[in-house]
């Protein structure tokens, strides 16, 4: 029996898996001119085949394991098709000829086609499977087949000596060598070691641009770009490899790496190539797969000049060429990724240098021209093959360049601009080599200008003034019309602005002015409003403060913003004191308030440039940080034209207001004369949300991505009359955003973008259901008086398609993060793209540009997560873990739980001798911490897993488990109802009667849910409150049974237009 | 991908535009119209030891003189 060798039995297993295809048919056309004997050429065909074993070689199955059968030349059937045809149709038919799906257990692996165009002109098609031949069998091929019908045409036999070994010999030598069963030999357990450390730690995936994400299964689908590189180039990259004693191939080599980290591939790049595999002379002669193929593991990290990465990559490749024996499916084996099948495995891009193709050929009489033909399949991502062309006649010399693409992947113009790409940095590095790699520009003048300046034309005039100045001009023009409501109570223009007047007065009279920061601590309600506008039109900067954020943080917070005064109400002041700081309480000291003037302080020497006010995020150094933002990033936010017409008649107040996304709520309406709609205090209740919006008739609103699905889940009716719905903070969801728009077509969704320290919004993209749009949703183009830049390490802008970071320009960059001078220094940098002096904020999100100049966002650069719309460093939670006694080392991490939503889960090693209790750490935690920071889930663990490296393997943390303890088994009627609504909220499979809600991972936004379908499952209406007050099943079972069954009828919209 | 400006590798300088506000910036890149140096070339953590002792008064420095002469005016007047 004959074995496979390893190579065949990959490629059969892979053709196995993939037939009928012709991805691995290797075609060559021999252009024929001059009087052809075709008897002869039939004949000489057949001595290839007799030459040949490999070219007669059927492959069976014996359970699994493949084998190959060596036909007699007798046996083997030889199909040589013959047509004639214009030379107009040539094209179609060799790809028609091409596409045939060799059966690899019954067909020989070689078919032969003759194209006759004109008496004279033939075109000899020879098809060969790849399991049969490799890029080196070519040159014996066609050699042969030239000597064959030169002797057939004189009616002689071929006078060659016989082949002194076949493909067969050399796969039972390779079995041998490689010891069958064990890697015995010493030369095969070196090889093996080297490949073995070699490739430890290996990324799974090269990422590269893609246009659609992988397929569960590859097509193989292909096709390739071909360009030309001119000869004064090629002579100078031979010149650069042998004064680096290297190869042109290792300058080829390099020059990809370069390309691929310039395309956002990473640093630590998998290149394979292949090699001829034909160590012994004897072998140079045979037909056959011989060929290997070798993983580069290129490292490109540091920023290394072209000579220097030369220098790199020679050493890589030689390495690796003293290797080469070690058959690729063996070096698989050993690495063992994770297999995902459409995946090439170890590498996906390959690097090609052919200096076989032009496989020489004389016949007498006839003129012949060889070329390989571009077959529409693709075996990897990309492949970069490159072939050197010798000048002759009037033909120049250089390289002749394809690149071959997955289709599946990628669109022809992507790859088009990576070829171009190419092109662009093998020009520079011929000219600079010593200069570093993050230096070489991809982009063209023309393309630059497009994406710095034409997608950035957003100037716009805008009126600057200050915010008190803009509000009060806005009340005289419309004294009367409704500024705010909250469903029972509603307050005018004039009403607002008196109000906020006097307590202004009052501000005044404590010190308040420009630059000096007021805490704000009040629950949402008009009065808080007025209390905000108050601080204002006193010349201060609001410090909105959430009451229930534990009573450390907040005074952090009013002691480094240098707050001399807080303004709240007595019973809110009760639970917490603020020492140093003067309080005025809204409700006990409303006497002396009232009495002051109606009419607004003077603010002389207010200005656009002074804080309207600070809020407060997660720091990743383990303390929050200040975002301060001036008067004109608000002003100017309010002015943006997406805010004309009418459709933001009535916006919807909801957010907490030291979110953000308050400034939106609260001053787009205010300076425009039109109204805010005030959700009652307190937590989000979204059943009464919607209501709200439904009562109120609200025309516009915002919803963070997590409260956006929940509505539209659950509540979708209430948005029936709406007209905008603004959403942003995560990755939007395509699905909620056709859905929205399929119920509602009368309303514009827009998936919105922007940083805190941007003045929230920057980029938007409105979405109408008349529209058909492509995942993902695209966070859109850059507001009015803002820019946007994609750059690259090197802080250069990145080509399409190309994942950079996001870097933000314009009117609404906050002043800085307050009293922190080197973090708003490192943060707020230098721009290279504006006006002299400008800066520009690093966003730290990953994004790229989309070919209409719309952005997509990927990710985060560093380790900040959004947990239901809020920004969460999770280097501040591990900093507060770490100053828990005990704690030695500690992790935080965002996953999913089992119901798909995002959780804070942390690991914690605790110090020698000490035992980690998760709870009371949570506990603790929860004193420090404000709740969307709390870990859902704290694992402790004996020491964090590690990869071969040493580094984390985040890959191989445990899984939390958010499985409730065993408790108590729900027993009435009631507990076993709810134990199945949260068990289906929670994504558990079973819930005990004394399980809290919160400990099993649940957050504000499930217990929504939960109400909700409580609600219409059970017939109760509870207030979400009841769920924070009594958490577990079996107390909240009490409060169903005190509870009015649901009397309201269904949410149901109550008109559809004004 | 490393960001440039968190890049300890990196050698940095500090520069300053004419409001006085300053800038971490990575030497390896031309330094943007408007701003000068002020402090470097050196390691990352001591160009942020420099920004912390000097740049004390985070306002815009165009405000800044817009309030001194505001209050000087009204000095005058008063």
């Amino acid at each position: 029996m004959i074995p496979m060798s390893f190579a065949q039995q990959r490629l059969w297993f892979l053709s196995k898996l993939d037939w009928p295809s012709a991805t691995f048919n290797v075609p060559m056309a021999l252009y024929l001119d001059g009087p052809l004997d075709v008897a002869a050429l039939k004949a000489a065909l057949l001595d290839l085949l007799e030459r040949h074993e490999s070219l007669r070689t059927c492959f069976a199955d014996d359970e699994g394991v493949g084998r190959q059968v060596i036909l007699r030349t007798e046996e083997a059937e030889l199909v040589f098709e013959q047509a004639e045809l214009p030379e107009a149709a040539l094209d179609d038919a060799m790809k028609r000829f091409n596409e045939y799906h060799f059966d690899l257990e019954r067909d020989i692996p070689f078919r032969a086609g003759l194209f006759r165009l004109a008496a004279e002109r033939h075109v000899l098609l020879l098809l060969v499977s790849h399991i049969a031949s490799d890029g080196w069998s070519w040159v014996p091929m066609v050699r042969d087949v030239a000597q064959a019908y030169t002797a057939r045409r004189s009616r002689q036999a071929p006078a060659w000596e016989p082949l002194p070994v076949q493909y067969a010999d050399y796969s039972l030598w390779q079995r041998e060598w490689m010891g069958e069963g064990g890697d015995s030999g010493n030369d095969v357990a070196r090889h093996v070691d080297y490949w073995k450390q070699t490739l430890a730690d290996l990324p799974e995936q090269m990422p590269l641009p893609f246009d659609r994400p992988r397929p569960a299964r590859a097509s193989q689908r292909g096709d390739a770009i071909i360009a030309h590189i001119d000869e004064a180039v090629a002579k100078r990259l031979q010149e650069l490899s042998k004064r680096a004693r290297g190869s042109l191939f290792m300058a080829m080599h390099a020059a990809v790496a370069a390309l691929l980290y310039k395309l956002g591939a990473g640093t630590d790049l998998p290149i394979g190539s292949p090699v001829a595999g034909r160590g012994e002379e004897a072998l140079n002669d045979l037909v056959g797969f011989f060929v290997n193929l070798l993983v580069l593991r290129t490292d490109v990290s540091g920023n290394p000049s072209f000579r220097e990465l030369l220098a790199r990559v020679r050493d890589i490749d030689l390495d690796a060429f003293a290797h080469q024996e070690l058959p690729f499916e063996r070096v698989v084996d050993i690495v063992n990724p994770s297999r995902a099948s459409s995946q090439h495995p170890l590498f996906q891009v390959a690097v090609v240098l052919q200096n076989n193709r032009e496989a020489a050929c004389e016949i007498p009489g006839l003129s012949v021209r060889a070329q390989f033909l571009v077959t529409d399949t693709a075996k990897y991502d990309l492949t970069f093959d490159f072939t050197e062309l010798h000048a002759e006649g009037g033909r120049g010399g250089g390289l002749e360049f394809q690149l071959e693409y997955a289709s599946d992947l990628f669109d022809r113009a992507t790859v088009q601009r990576f070829a171009d790409g190419l092109l662009r940095l093998l020009a520079q590095v011929v000219e600079h080599p010593d200069r570093p790699i993050g230096e070489i520009e991809l982009l063209d003048a023309a393309e630059r200008r497009r994406m710095l300046y034409d997608w950035n034309d957003t100037a716009h005039a805008m009126a600057s003034d200050t915010l008190p100045a803009c509000f009060a001009a806005q009340a005289a023009r419309t004294p009367d019309a409704v500024a705010a409501s909250d469903g029972s109570r509603a307050l005018s223009y004039r009403e607002l602005d008196a109000g906020a007047n006097r307590l202004a007065h009052r501000l005044r009279e404590l010190g308040v002015g420009p630059d000096v920061l007021v805490g704000l601590c009040l629950p949402r309600s008009l009065e808080s409003l007025v209390a905000t506008l108050g601080i204002l039109k006193a010349g201060g900067a609001y410090l909105p403060l959430d009451p229930e954020y534990p009573g450390e943080r907040l005074a952090h917070m009013l002691k480094e913003a240098a707050a001399p005064v807080l303004v709240t109400r007595a019973d809110v002041a009760e639970q917490l004191s603020f020492p140093g700081v003067e309080l005025v309480l809204l409700d006990r000291h409303r006497q002396t308030i009232e009495r002051q003037p109606d009419d607004a302080p003077p603010l002389h020497g207010l200005r656009p440039a002074h804080l309207a006010y600070a809020m407060y995020t997660s720091g990743s150094t383990g303390a929050p940080k200040g975002i301060a933002v001036s008067q004109r990033s608000v002003v100017e936010l309010a002015q943006d034209r997406r805010w004309l017409g009418d459709d933001q008649q009535r916006v919807l107040m909801h957010s907490p207001q030291v979110f953000d996304a308050s400034t939106y709520e609260m001053w787009v309406p205010l300076l425009a004369g039109r109204q805010i709609v005030l959700a009652p205090p307190g937590r989000t209740d979204v059943a009464a949300l919607a209501r709200l919006i439904v009562q109120q008739r609200v025309t516009a609103l915002f919803l963070t991505t997590a409260l956006l699905r929940l509505l539209v889940e659950e509540h979708i009716e209430c948005l029936a009359a709406v007209r905008s719905v603004w959403s942003g903070g995560e990755a939007a969801s395509p699905q909620i955003f056709q859905r929205l728009l399929q119920h509602c077509p009368q309303l514009e969704a827009v998936n919105v973008y922007g940083p805190t320290e941007t003045t929230t919004f920057v980029t938007c993209y409105g979405l109408r259901a008349s529209e058909r749009w492509n995942e993902p949703v695209p966070i859109g183009a850059p507001m009015d008086n803002t820019r946007a830049y994609v750059l690259d390490a090197a802080l250069k802008p990145v080509p399409v398609g190309v994942p950079g970071e996001l870097y933000l320009a314009g009117s609404g960059l906050a002043r800085g993060y307050q009293q922190q001078p080197a973090p708003t220094a490192q943060r707020f940098v230098a721009c290279p793209f504006g006006a002299p002096g400008e800066r520009m904020y690093r966003s730290g999100d990953r994004v790229r540009w989309r070919e209409d100049g719309q952005l997509v966002y990927l990710g985060r650069t560093d380790q900040q997560v959004k947990i239901r719309g809020f920004r969460v460093e999770l280097g501040e939670i591990e900093a507060a873990l770490h100053k828990q006694p005990g704690v030695r080392q500690a992790l935080a991490i965002a996953c999913e739980d089992p119901s798909g939503h995002r959780q804070l889960v942390a690991y914690v090693v605790a110090s020698a001798g000490t035992v980690v209790e998760p709870a009371a750490l949570r506990r603790t935690l929860a004193g420090r911490l404000p709740e969307y920071m709390l870990p859902a889930a704290i694992v402790p663990l004996d020491a964090f897993p590690l990869t071969a490296n040493g580094k984390l393997d985040r890959r191989a943390l445990p899984a939390p488990d958010f499985q409730a303890a065993a408790g108590r088994e729900p027993e009435t009627p009631q507990e076993i109802a709810l134990a199945g609504l949260y068990a289906e909220v929670l994504g558990l499979k079973r819930v005990g009667a004394d399980d809290s809600f919160f400990d099993l991972g649940g957050h504000s936004l499930l217990a929504n849910q939960l109400i909700s379908r409580i609600g219409s499952r059970l017939g109760v209406e509870l207030p979400i409150r009841a769920l924070f007050e009594a958490p577990t099943i079996g107390e909240l079972a009490l409060r169903l049974q005190q509870a009015a069954p649901v009397t309201r009828k269904p949410l149901r919209p109550m008109r559809v237009k004004e | 991908m490393t960001n440039p400006f968190d890049d300890e590798q990196n050698t940095f300088i500090v520069l300053i535009n004419d409001e006085g506000q300053h800038s971490l910036w990575p030497q390896f890149a031309q330094t943007p119209a408007g701003w000068t140096s002020v402090f470097g070339p050196g390691a990352r953590q001591s160009c942020l030891d420099y920004v912390e002792q000097h740049w004390t008064d985070m306002r815009p420095r165009s405000l800044v003189e817009a309030m001194d002469s505001a209050a000087a005016k009204a000095d005058l007047h008063g």
